[in-house]
């Protein structure tokens, strides 16, 4: 096979076996690899009755067929499991330089099931793998555990991680790759924690062969040449997505106050060229990207990554914090202990308003008290919450059961979707990221669906892809006029570019310079499979509504697409959103009526699944009674 | 004056690109592990791309013990029919810039004026030169430096 290896590796600790199996080519050409191959692989492997935290889930590391290859922001790893902290797919995606080495290691995936009695570890170097005994490095943070196996195994192995809030199964725990490429979102740190599986170390020396090796260079040629050209490159390329700070707090988009607001008055204290410029000791890019939007920065003796955007937010504007050394710090700390910083900022955040109103005191925090701001008490939560310690163990749940566990009214202030934290998108200033927050699959998520068009009015792009018709609104952030249209799109387009594996902010979805022509000749030229553009839209379509489904096994409907109430009855206070709320119901008709679903409960109607090929899906679903 | 490829590690952001280009180029699959360029992380978090920078002294061409390494017009190549993949050459290089892949000796023997890896470069941490000995002797000084001398 071109493109892919054409290995599985599949690990079942229960039994200490892994072995390599041949990948069908059907599931390939179906699902692509990545994103697709996770969610085909999640709905056969798991069902409503799987626990998440049981030997029974699986934990799933993808590459994809352009992994590996030279294609600008190939390096991405795509890992999936189902979600202890929604209890409904979890999936979540890296950077970093893990992925490309699975390939080289021999396989287009890892898929891990059952359960370690004992900690162990997985090594995997050229087409064998072996489970081995992790005894020492249990307890480790991520930053140790990937220093104890680089001395072990050679400068050159790529190291995936938990660190001790995966071992102690914290709801939003992390897997760490390369200390500071994390794949966050979704608790499925606490899923490879629960199977005592500490680290997997990755070692290749094989390769990618591409089909057609000229179409590829034809073809990276002039992507290069296009995104050497895009405006939007050079600011990107230096400071990467801390880059949004200062627009998006002119905007209104920058969380504040848990999300009271979208901006925050010192938010220049804590702006991305404040962060970077002021700390940067190196340049540093993920695996195979040309656009290299990391950084290194150094504080003291320690270097280490950038805080992201988000990171930024949830240690920043979201807790009244100004204070970017404590920022860098508490990135480096969330890392080493293996958080969400999303998840963990956003369930400290809640705990703070729901002190300030009371509804939190002393008897549930055990005598501290959570004043917004307070830079010390957070590191003690931060910390409290990896080791579960005191108050830490109820913020461990992640926001929606730790207000349940509370109860008293907090559940209002608890800002999740499905339980899943919410991004650093003020939805009341881009209605489409309100409608991405409430019907992304894995829960309250900007990077289901991607969409960033309307972020700063890409009008070029829209009347490209979508047509004259839908300007001005498409590209107006505060209307809700046709954003269901377009995020049923970008998702489409977020999801395939996902199964390839390809960095959706490197090029796809921001900057707009690929679409659906170039991903469905680059997977041709890579695998030698010939894709149409309409294959292409259809098989992403599949990706979407398998996701879908697996969310409506599980009791999701309409009802779940939603949003907590501050988003939509009240109006944004003040800043560049003053006044706004998220018009939710109208961008949800337009979006279903886009995807073909049913509009009033939001199911998947039969013609629907058996057009995209997924006869045994509708029937899946008819028994459960779960088809419109 | 012999041409050559110069890396400035302080503008390499680790990305294996270079590694990529190079071992498509020469081994029709992208493998790092196959590449005539290697990259590795310096101390200091920028990127350290390690390759043959076609030194005077070539100590790899007096370690061979077969002849298979050859300096023609200043650039040191391997007769891939003399090698017997004993290593000397790799033990020699003072940043490991010649390594045994395959049953053979590879290393950079520069594959035209405009290499795949200096073209693919997005910071231009490789350039290639029609260098005079200081230069690449210099630049070879860097790489011992930064790589602690052990490659």
């Amino acid at each position: 096979m071109y493109g892919y290896t054409g290995k599985i590796l599949w690990v079942d600790l229960t039994r200490g076996k892994a072995e390599g199996k041949d990948l069908n080519p059907g599931l390939a050409r179906n699902y692509l690899g990545g994103m697709g191959l996770c969610m085909r692989l999640l709905y056969d492997l798991t069902d409503v009755d799987t626990d998440p935290l049981g030997p029974e889930n699986v934990l799933i590391f993808a590459a994809g067929p352009v992994t590996g290859t030279s294609w600008p922001g190939s390096g991405r790893l795509q890992v999936a499991a189902k979600s202890p902290l929604t209890g409904l797919a979890g999936y979540s995606n890296s950077g970093g330089h893990f992925s490309p080495h699975i390939k080289y290691a021999g396989f287009d995936a890892i898929v891990v099931v059952g359960r370690s009695e004992k900690p162990v570890y997985l090594f995997v170097e050229d087409g064998r793998a072996e489970i081995r005994d992790a005894s020492d490095l249990w307890g480790l943070d991520t930053w140790e555990t990937e220093d104890v196996l680089r001395e072990r195994h050679g400068e050159d192995v790529r190291v995936a991680a938990i660190g001790q809030a995966g071992e102690n199964l914290v709801k939003f725990a992390a897997i760490v790759t390369g200390k500071g490429r994390v794949a966050a979102r979704a608790g499925i740190g606490a899923v490879m924690g629960s199977k005592k599986l500490k680290a997997v170390a990755l070692r290749g020396e094989g390769g990618v062969k591409v089909a057609d090796p000229r179409g590829f260079e034809e073809m990276l040629e002039e992507a290069m040449r296009k995104i050497d050209g895009s405006p939007f490159s050079e600011t990107y390329r230096d400071l990467g997505t801390p880059l949004l700070v200062l627009p998006m707090n002119v905007i209104g988009r920058f969380p504040t106050k848990n999300h009271y607001m979208g901006s925050f008055e010192r938010a220049e204290e804590i702006s991305g060229e404040k962060i970077v410029w002021g700390y940067r000791v190196a340049k540093r890019a993920c695996f195979s990207c040309r656009f290299h939007c990391k950084n290194i920065l150094k504080l003291g003796d320690t270097i280490g990554d950038h805080p992201e955007y988000e990171t930024i937010c949830s240690f920043g504007s979201n807790i009244l914090i100004d204070d970017p050394e404590f920022i860098i710090r508490m990135n480096w700390l969330s890392n080493r202990l293996g958080m969400d910083t999303i998840s963990l900022g956003g369930t400290i955040a809640w705990a703070m308003e729901c002190y300030e109103r009371g509804l939190l005191t002393r008897e549930d925090t055990g005598g501290l008290e959570l004043k917004w701001g307070d830079r010390d008490l957070v590191e003690r939560l931060v910390r409290m919450t990896a080791f579960r310690e005191g108050f830490g163990d109820v913020l461990a749940e992640g926001v929606r059961r730790a207000s349940q566990i509370i109860g008293r009214g907090t559940e209002r202030y608890a800002m999740h979707v499905k339980g899943l934290e919410i991004p650093a998108q003020d939805g009341r200033a881009q209605k489409s990221m309100g409608l991405a927050h409430a019907t992304a699959a894995r829960g309250a998520d900007h990077l289901t669906h991607s969409t960033f068009l309307d972020e700063v009015g890409f009008e070029e792009a829209i009347r490209e892809r979508y047509g004259e018709q839908y300007l001005p609104e498409m590209a107006d952030r505060f209307s809700p006029k046709y954003k269901g249209i377009m995020a049923k799109d970008c998702e489409d387009l977020t999801a395939a570019v996902s199964s390839m594996v390809i960095c959706v902010t490197a090029g796809w979805l921001f900057p707009p310079l690929f679409y659906w022509e170039d991903l469905a000749r680059l997977y041709t030229v890579v695998t030698g499979i010939e894709v149409s553009v309409s294959e292409m839209k259809r098989t992403a379509e599949r990706i979407v509504n398998i996701r879908r489904a697996y969310l409506i096994k599980h009791g999701v409907t309409r009802a779940s697409d939603s949003l907590p109430e501050r988003f939509t009855k009240e109006p944004a206070p003040a800043g560049g959103c003053k006044g706004q709320i998220v018009e939710l119901d109208q961008m949800l008709d337009e979006y279903y009526e886009a995807r073909g679903w049913n509009v009033e409960t939001g199911l998947i109607p039969r013609g629907k699944l058996i057009e995209l090929g997924l006869e045994d899906v509708a029937d899946d679903l008819a028994r459960l009674g779960r088809l419109p | 004056m012999v041409l050559s490829v110069i890396p400035e590690p302080s503008r390499c952001v680790f990305c294996f690109e270079c590694t990529l280009a190079c071992s498509s180029s020469l081994e029709g699959e992208f493998s790092p592990a196959k590449a005539r360029i290697r990259v590795l992380e310096s101390r200091e978090g920028h990127g350290l791309p390690i390759v043959c920078v076609q030194c005077p002294e070539h100590p790899c061409v007096d370690a061979c013990p077969t002849g298979a390494l050859q300096v023609e017009v200043g650039i040191v190549k391997v007769d891939e029919g003399s090698c017997i993949a004993c290593g000397a050459c790799t033990s020699a290089c003072p940043i490991g810039a010649v390594r045994v892949i395959g049953g053979r000796a590879v290393k950079c023997q520069v594959c035209s004026e405009e290499p795949p890896c200096v073209k693919i470069c997005p910071t231009g941490a490789l350039k290639v030169v029609d260098a005079p000995d200081e230069e690449r002797e210099k630049a070879l000084g860097l790489l011992v430096e930064l790589t602690g001398g052990g490659g």
